[in-house]
Formats: C-alpha cells, sequence, structure tokens
C-alpha cells in the first residue's frame, strides 16, 4: 500500500471514529428535536353522557397485607401463576370470617343525554361469601337477577378482580362479559364453571351470554359517550392485558375509571391523550392506580405525583391497590383526592372505601 | 522483522486531512444510518 | 526504582499463545461463560439455589466481586499472594483467587456494611437496620442492597482512573501492599464522597416522611426529570464503561498523543467524562426514537428514571463484546495502523452489541430466568452482565487465559522515578506506550535486540 493511501486510511478512520461520535453528541443533544415525531392529539369523539355515578361496592381485595405477599413469595415469587398459589383463607384476624380474600368491584349508573340510562357492574372480586354480602349491602344482587345491569366489564383476570364471578353469574347467567386480550386459558374455564382446588376458587353457575375479547391498540367505543382502552400489560401472578374505561361527561370532560391501572395511570392518561377527542383535558379519575398497594415505595411515584397535575384533573377518585402512602402523600402534594368514610372494612379515610359514592356529572 | 517494523513506524506518521474530512461525514452518515436501522429494530420487536 | 513486574504485575506478564485462532477464542469465551452460568445458578437464578437475583440483593454481590476483583489485581497487584499467583496452576490459582475474593466481599458486605456501617450511622446501609424501623423483610433488603451496591458501582467506575489516566502517578514507585492501601483509601474516599452526592439524595426521598435533615433534596431532578437515583446510576455505569473502553478498545488514544503526563491525566479523565456523558445522552436518544419519548412520572418503559439506567444497561452491552473482542480475539485485525485498527474494532463492536442485544433479551428468560420484556423490574441485564466480566477478569487476571495461553514469564523491566521504563524503545507518535489494564495481549515472539537494546515486543500481538 502506498505511503498517501495509508495516509489517507489513517485520516478517514480517525476523521470516521471521531465523526460517528460527534453525530451522537449532536442528534442526541442540540439537533434531538429534529428526530422525535410530534406528539399525537387524539381525535376518536367518544360521545357524551349526562353523567356518571360510581358506587365502590367493594375496595378492598384482601385484609391483610403481610399474609397476602407471604403467599405469593411462599408460593415461590410475583412470577407464579395466581390459579397454583395457596392463598390463606383462614385464620386472618382482621379478615371476614378469617379469610384474607376480599375483591374489588364497582358498580357504574350511567345516565344519557337522552335521559335514558345503563347500568355497568366493573369487576366482581374475590371471594364470593364476601363479594354476596357486598352486593346484599349495594342491592347489586337485585340490580342483576332484575337484569338491569346491562354488562360485567372484567378490567384484568387478578385474582382479587375476576374470581368472584360466581357471585354475579348465580343471579344473571346470559350476562354479557368483556374481557380484555390476554385472558389465560384458566379464565375461560372459570367462566365455563371450573374449580381451582388449590387457589379454591371455582364457579358453579356456567356462563351462557356473550363474551367480547377486546383487543389493544384502539378506542372500543361501547356507548355513545363511553369507551374502553385495552393495554398488553404483563402482570404479576401470570396475568396479562388489562382494560380501562373512558367516559366524556358533558361540560365536564373524560372520566378514566380503571381497576388497578397496573399499565401505570401516566400511561393511561397519555394514551387518552393521544386517542380520544378532547384527550388533553382529564376530568376524573375513579379507581385502583397500583402505585404502592403494599405500602413499599420507590422515588418513581413521587416522579408520578409531582406529574399529575399538568394534567389538570380535579378529582381522584382512586382507592384501593393505590395505596395509602400514595394517598397521604398526594392529599400533602395537595391533589384533589376524594375523601372516604372508612365503612364496612375499610380501613382508612384518606380514599373512598367499601359503600362510598362519587358522582360525575 | 524488526527493520521492516521500524521502516512502518516511520511511514506511518502522516495525516490525511482530507481523509480526516472524508472520514466524518462518512462517520456522522453512519450514525444516522446506526439510528434508523435501531428505530426500525426496536419497533417490530415487542417492547415493554 | 521499580521493577515492572512490582509496579503492574499483569502488564509484566508475558502470555504465548498454545492454541490458534478461532478456536482459541472460541475456547476462552466458553470457559468464561461456563464460570459465569455455574455462578449464576448456584447464586442468582430464581429456579436455582440461592435465588439471590431479587434483582438488587444478587446484583450487589456482583457489583461487590467486580470491585474486589480490581483491588486484587490492579490496586494490590496480588498482594499478599504474588507469588501465589507467580507459581500455581491457572486452575489451582484461579479457585484460590475466586475463593478470597468470594471471603472479601463476604467480609465487606456482611462485616463492614451490615453489622458496623449500617449499625453505627446509616439504617439504610444494613437489612436489620430497615427491618428494626417496620419495614419489611424484602423491601428492607432491596433498598439496602441498592445503596450498598452503588458504592461498588462508584468505586469501580472511578478505581481504573489512577492506573489508566495517570499511571499511578504520583504513587508509581511505592512497593506493596504501600501503593494498594494509599490507592484504596484516595479511591475509597473520592468513592464516598460520590455516593453521598449522587445516590444519597435518593434516600432522602425513599423514605416518608422524606428525610430532610439528613440528606440533600435530589438536585438532578430539574433537568432529569426525576427524583430517582437512577440518573446517576445510568451515567456512571457509562463513565466505567467509558475507561474501560478507552483501555481495551482504545488503547488510551487519543489522551495517548499527549507527551506531559499531568497534562495527560487531567486531560483523560475529563475526556473520559465527556465520552461518558456522550454515550449516555446518545444511548436515551436512541431509546427515545426507538419507544418515544420518556414522560415525566410515566413508569416501566416511559419512565425515565428506568431511561437512564438503561442507558447504563446499554453501555455494558457494549462493553462486553470490546472486552470479548481484546481479551479473546486479539482486539481484531492488526494488520493496519493503530487509527485504522482502533476504528474497525469499533466497528466490530457496535455490531456485536446489537447481536449481544437481540440475544440478550431473547434467551435471558428460558436461560437465566429473568423477566421477559425491556423494562421489567426483574428485568436487570447489568446483573448477569457483569458476573459474566467478572467471569473473564477472573480468567485473564487469575488464570493467564487457560488454556488458550500461558504464562512463559515476565518482562524483566526497570521503571524510573518518572514511571518510564528504561530501556525502552518509545513509540515514534506518542509520548508513552499505550497500556494496557487488561494485560490481555501481552505476547512475545523470542526477544530481539534493536539498536542494541532488548526489545520487549511486549505489546505487540505475535502468533
Amino acid at each position: 500500500m502506498s505511503v498517501s493511501r495509508r495516509n489517507f486510511l489513517k485520516g478517514l478512520a480517525v476523521g470516521g471514529t471521531a465523526g460517528y461520535f460527534a453525530m451522537a453528541g449532536v442528534t442526541s443533544t442540540v439537533m434531538k428535536d429534529m428526530f422525535l415525531p410530534d406528539e399525537p392529539v387524539g381525535d376518536d369523539d367518544i360521545g357524551e353522557i349526562k353523567s356518571v355515578k360510581v358506587t365502590q361496592v367493594s375496595e378492598t381485595s384482601w385484609f391483610d397485607n403481610p399474609i397476602l405477599v407471604n403467599d405469593m413469595q411462599k408460593a415461590g415469587g410475583l412470577l407464579v401463576n395466581q390459579y397454583i398459589i395457596p392463598w390463606t383463607h383462614e385464620g386472618v384476624k382482621i379478615g371476614f370470617n378469617g379469610d384474607n380474600s376480599g375483591g374489588y368491584s364497582a358498580l357504574l349508573d350511567i345516565e344519557f343525554l337522552d335521559g335514558s340510562k345503563k347500568k355497568i357492574l366493573f369487576d366482581c372480586g374475590w371471594n364470593t361469601a364476601w363479594m354476596d354480602e357486598c352486593f346484599k349491602r349495594e342491592g347489586v344482587d337485585k340490580m342483576l337477577e332484575n337484569h338491569e345491569i346491562d354488562l360485567m366489564f372484567v378490567t384484568h383476570e387478578h385474582f382479587d378482580h375476576y374470581w368472584g364471578i360466581e357471585s354475579v353469574l348465580k343471579h344473571h347467567q346470559e350476562i354479557p362479559v368483556a374481557v380484555p386480550k390476554g385472558f389465560y386459558q384458566e379464565g375461560f374455564d372459570l367462566l365455563q364453571g371450573k374449580h381451582f382446588d388449590i387457589a379454591k376458587v371455582k364457579n358453579d353457575y356456567p356462563h351462557k351470554g356473550k363474551v367480547t375479547v377486546r383487543e389493544s391498540g384502539k378506542v372500543h367505543h361501547l356507548y355513545p359517550g363511553v369507551a374502553s382502552i385495552t393495554f398488553d400489560s404483563s402482570i404479576i401472578t401470570r396475568v396479562k392485558g388489562e382494560q380501562a374505561m373512558v367516559l366524556n361527561v358533558k361540560d365536564k370532560g373524560l372520566v378514566v375509571i380503571t381497576g388497578c391501572c397496573h399499565m401505570g395511570i401516566i400511561s393511561l392518561l397519555q394514551e387518552v391523550r393521544h386517542r380520544v377527542k378532547g384527550g388533553k383535558k382529564i376530568y376524573a379519575i375513579q379507581g385502583g392506580l397500583h402505585i404502592s398497594p403494599f405500602e413499599d415505595w420507590d422515588p418513581q411515584y413521587d416522579d408520578l405525583i409531582k406529574a399529575i397535575p399538568a394534567y389538570g384533573i380535579e378529582v381522584m377518585a382512586c382507592n384501593h391497590c393505590t395505596g395509602y402512602l400514595t394517598a397521604e402523600k398526594m392529599v400533602k402534594a395537595g391533589l384533589p383526592v376524594v375523601q372516604g368514610t372508612a365503612r364496612f372494612k375499610s380501613k382508612k379515610k384518606l380514599f373512598l372505601g367499601n359503600g362510598d359514592q362519587v358522582m360525575f356529572g | 522483522m524488526n527493520d521492516t517494523t521500524v521502516v512502518q513506524e516511520k511511514e506511518e506518521s502522516g495525516f490525511s486531512w482530507s481523509g480526516f474530512i472524508v472520514g466524518l461525514v462518512v462517520g456522522g452518515a453512519l450514525f444516522l444510518l446506526t439510528i434508523q436501522i435501531v428505530k426500525a429494530l426496536m419497533f417490530s420487536l415487542t417492547a415493554a | 526504582m521499580i521493577s515492572l513486574k512490582d509496579h503492574m504485575w499483569l502488564e509484566s506478564r508475558i502470555l504465548e499463545n498454545k492454541m490458534q485462532q478461532p478456536l482459541r477464542g472460541i475456547v476462552g469465551v466458553l470457559i468464561s461463560f461456563i464460570m459465569f452460568y455455574a455462578l449464576w445458578w448456584i447464586f442468582m437464578d430464581v429456579r436455582g439455589i440461592m435465588r439471590w437475583y431479587t434483582p438488587q440483593y444478587g446484583y450487589m454481590y456482583i457489583r461487590w466481586i467486580l470491585i474486589v476483583v480490581i483491588w486484587q489485581a490492579y490496586i494490590f497487584n496480588f498482594w499478599p499472594f504474588t507469588k501465589f499467583r507467580e507459581t500455581s496452576h491457572p486452575i489451582v490459582s484461579g479457585l484460590g483467587l475466586i475463593a478470597v475474593n468470594f471471603a472479601l466481599v463476604g467480609a465487606v458486605i456482611w462485616g463492614f456494611f451490615y453489622n458496623f456501617l449500617g449499625k453505627f450511622s446509616i439504617p439504610y446501609l444494613s437489612v436489620d437496620g430497615l427491618t428494626k424501623l417496620g419495614m419489611t423483610q424484602f423491601y428492607a433488603r432491596e433498598y439496602s442492597s441498592l445503596a450498598i451496591l452503588m458504592f461498588a458501582a462508584i468505586a469501580s467506575w472511578l478505581s481504573p482512573i489512577v492506573p489508566v489516566c495517570f499511571n499511578n502517578q504520583p504513587w508509581h514507585n511505592m512497593k506493596q501492599p504501600a501503593r494498594g492501601i494509599t490507592v484504596f483509601l484516595v479511591t475509597l474516599f473520592a468513592s464516598v464522597l460520590c455516593f453521598f452526592c449522587l445516590m444519597h439524595p435518593h434516600y432522602h426521598v425513599l423514605f416518608w416522611p422524606w428525610q430532610e435533615y439528613a440528606a440533600a433534596y435530589p438536585w438532578w431532578f430539574n433537568f432529569a426529570h426525576t427524583l430517582h437515583g437512577n440518573f446517576n446510576v445510568g451515567w456512571v455505569m457509562c463513565g466505567t464503561v467509558a475507561i474501560w473502553l478507552l483501555e481495551v478498545t482504545f488503547d488510551r488514544y487519543p489522551f495517548a498523543l499527549i507527551k506531559n503526563k499531568i497534562v495527560r491525566g487531567i486531560v483523560g479523565f475529563f475526556g473520559v467524562l465527556a465520552f461518558a456523558m456522550l454515550i449516555f445522552f446518545a444511548f436515551n436518544f436512541v431509546q427515545d426514537l426507538s419507544w418515544g419519548p420518556a414522560v415525566d412520572g410515566a413508569k416501566r418503559i416511559y419512565a425515565p428514571d428506568w431511561r437512564y439506567l438503561h442507558s447504563g444497561e446499554l453501555a455494558i452491552m457494549m462493553l462486553i463484546p470490546a472486552m470479548i473482542l481484546n481479551f479473546y480475539f486479539d482486539n481484531g485485525p492488526k494488520k493496519y495502523g493503530p487509527a485504522v485498527n482502533i476504528a474497525l474494532r469499533m466497528l466490530i463492536i457496535l455490531v456485536g452489541m446489537g447481536v449481544f442485544h437481540f440475544l440478550y433479551y431473547k434467551f435471558s428468560p428460558g436461560l437465566l430466568g429473568t423477566q421477559a420484556g425491556y423494562s421489567h423490574p426483574q428485568q436487570f441485564p447489568m446483573a448477569p452482565g457483569i458476573l459474566f466480566i467478572c467471569c473473564m477478569l477472573f480468567h485473564n487476571w487469575f488464570m493467564d487465559f487457560w488454556p488458550g495461553k500461558k504464562r512463559v514469564g515476565h518482562v524483566e523491566t526497570m521503571l524510573d522515578e518518572n514511571g518510564d521504563e528504561i530501556g525502552k524503545e518509545k513509540e515514534a507518535e506518542t509520548g508513552f506506550v499505550p497500556g494496557n489494564l487488561a494485560g490481555a495481549y501481552c505476547e512475545t515472539a523470542q526477544p530481539s535486540a534493536v539498536n542494541g537494546k532488548p526489545a520487549t515486543a511486549m505489546y505487540k500481538h505475535v502468533e
């Protein structure tokens, strides 16, 4: 190789390496915005409703935190299939008749612009004895028997949101059921009337109605002013997929209702913003936000509390797996958390508890 | 072999600035290509 | 005056190839991988024996293994086991020094942190310290593990700076253990300062009520958009990788061109820091392009703090191919000049990084018992990544790459009071001979005379 070609190659190599790293430095700093896409603005018009009243049928998914965490850890950790975890059902002092399991369920009373109404049962809890008592307390059992409830909306397959399905089907076996994409076979088997001996969950009333599986990546229009969005999240105890509801209350804005929000409340709000018309203004959120359910902490949750004010939310009816520590910090940060009454085995007034109601609209 | 090594070292003391400029452009372009490839591959894989 | 052997035992090694490429490289990688997998299964895998990968608890041990191996081989020059290292069969030497490493790690974590510092100074440095305050055992262990491992992470970023940038100046003439103790104490002091500024504020917000009097508020929040210490974890990891890349890939260029030692050291230090920031920003940018920008307050893949952490993880995924190339494949093509060789190395490493990244995320759940997906809290590639790096270091620094290479002797060179080798031919284009932290490709043909002086050929690869 001649000297000049060797020198050219040397210059090329030095320049190439320098140029590569220099371009990396420049594009990742001063030129960054040129490469990143613009934030999408939601344009899916879901319509409007007049109002929605949410009754917390039960928000106490379980009664003793350490016992639940211990059940999972003893079985092998957070990744073990929930259907093969031997959950503790007796000897729990603060449980329901010694049983640690409770459940999450809410009742949505929707009034549309034309004055018509619909009721949606949002999740169906866990412990059927507990759910039977809660349903009786709020009159949900009678509503189911009279076919007044139009839809059984299952947010995700978790034990505390879905395993009480027998308490629903015993009153109304044909009720339409909506589940997110990601439901495992065991979930469908339970709907059809299966027993799971290790986890001690069963359903003796096989479902006879329509089951709709909702995919992720789009806004599903359920009724005028009522929509749902599904997320593909992989969740603890071998669960996949979660769906949330979005309702557009006239003159107020969007109300986002979640079961556990495993996908993250910010991710959910962003998705609403990017897909739903008017999504920049979220009027209210209701449901579990899954931040500190086991009362542990991570500075990432402080980031969340600091970020929420930017969404302009006026009512935060969060409860359940949000965690009391989160609620305390949110209240201290001045966020509009709705306080509860701490009745029917709900522990603190920091957020909405069992039997509490909130009206949007 | 050592004689060859000594001769080689003397010749390598040159540096081509034109090569350097070409290299800067090529290197910069290579990085832009890299990020396009990475972006395409990442979107095609399941994230989260 | 001090001999090169007393200064840097590893660099004075004369290693002879016992196998041809590519067999030598493949066997070497396999041996390191087997060591790694055995250790992973015994100690870390969630399906294995000890199941320490939670992930922070196991990661804590791995980080301390790394910094202790750097102390053993680099800071203390194998003192007090230099004779043992020199005379034992590689397998015996490997097993013995690994045992010493593990014993030291145990002493540091259980003795120094859990039962001394965690008891008498800061509770979050011990599990008991936190459980006594009412925390659940699992989280107490995770929180304290994070703090303890960050000491090691910061130390392993700062420790190579002394030999790589400053060539152990101004302590280059000291004998062991005096030099080891001095460099160790200097690095420890710097690490403690860095820990208190970079990680301690994380613990201000971790506990409730906020520990306002005991720790500063995370000062990085306004520009990093997160209170989480992961912001600092990310760039410190990039800093560690930057200094190692300078050594194993760049042969200390371009700082090697600076003749004045002090200027070279200072420019080198800040240069490495600048390079670290560059790769930190670049990896953040690439993530933004791939998945969309991070969102304040979000979690998982959209969390700003996870993105910073992942930049550090990506940096490790760049370091592993760089080390494999240097240790096992003679650092790539050698037939061109240094500049072209280095450029080609970078190209190979970037492609290798892409391949490694793909293979890791595809196979880690089945092979290592981690979780699928990039941002799952139990998908923490730094843990297996750094354990694999430790095994490569064991294979190199404790075992001389047995059986691919054999140590046949040591270069008998003396260093003068400035740290320069007496009688060493100076390379024409640089102020000093490029160093070799890895001590990897030190080999020789028959020593031959040039201009009447013995040519060590130490830094030239010879088949």
